[in-house]
């Protein structure tokens, strides 16, 4: 999709830099690009991946607490710290509609829907109708280098 | 197949082309299924029932995408093994093979 097409998406890209890092795919989704994979699409709705345990449901407070099973802790906000990585929760009421994740470089990276992967040079660039507002920060220690995270820890 | 058929099978093929850009267009930045599936254009689709079930596997077997709702909501089947769960191509097989074997679409043919 060109640039123009999802500045109408989401006006708030006007002005600020991003740019698109990946082919359009429906392969993987946000969630599934902040938690780290390109294989399978994480997603309440049955039939999708959604780790065991987790109620089906698109709420905030049941994605927090899956991102905690992975590590993630709640944060005051989206400002880089050292040696860990970061994510912000968009939502529109009680119901999470976008995730993304921050670069080394202080940066975002998105997934957009079935579109691209795009880095963003703000936060809050993506909200607006689609994604809601930023709802809240989570982060975790990033993984030593060489070492496996694993994808699916013990409840 | 007489005319009247063929006609009403033109028409819901338009109709269904029609509807799946539409949704595609508006919802394809969208972050979560449930948010893509609340758009008119696919409610719509799911509302031409069971007719809708060929041309929507057939858009699965060739583009997939989230389809999986509406499969759902239409037949009440699920297919895709908890192995394969959000794997977009497993997830399309396995219901292309339930089309198959439940008689909505012709099974691929190799040469």
């Amino acid at each position: 999709m060109d640039d123009d097409r999802l500045k109408e998406f989401f006006p708030g890209l006007l002005g600020t830099e991003f740019e698109v890092t990946s082919e359009e795919t429906v392969e993987y989704n946000c969630l599934a690009w902040a938690i780290g994979e390109t294989f399978r699409r994480w997603d309440p709705c049955p039939g999708y991946y959604w780790p065991a345990g987790h109620a089906r449901d698109a709420k905030v407070s049941t994605l927090v607490s899956l991102l905690r099973r992975f590590g993630f802790v709640e944060c005051a906000d989206g400002e880089p710290e050292e040696n860990f990585e970061k994510v912000a929760i968009y939502a529109r009421g009680i119901e999470w509609e976008h995730i993304t994740r921050q670069l080394e470089d202080g940066r975002w990276t998105s997934k957009l829907g079935s579109l691209e992967d795009i880095a963003h040079q703000t936060v809050e660039s993506l909200e607006g109708v689609h994604y809601g507002g930023i709802l809240c920060y989570l982060k975790r220690p990033k993984p030593a280098p060489n070492s496996l995270r694993p994808m699916e820890p013990a409840l | 197949m007489t005319t009247t058929t063929r006609r009403t099978g033109e028409h819901l093929a338009a109709r269904f082309t029609r509807l799946r850009d539409e949704w595609k267009r508006e919802t394809a930045h969208l972050g979560t299924v449930q948010r893509r599936a609340m758009h008119p254009a696919y409610q719509h689709i799911i509302g031409m029932g069971p007719d809708a079930l060929s041309l929507i596997l057939e858009e699965l077997r060739s583009r997939p995408d989230d389809w999986f709702w509406a499969l759902n909501a239409i037949t009440d089947a699920d297919p895709v093994p908890p192995s394969c769960q959000g794997r977009m191509a497993e997830m399309a097989k396995a219901w292309i093979r339930w089309g198959v074997e439940n008689g909505y679409i012709e099974g691929e043919h190799g040469g």
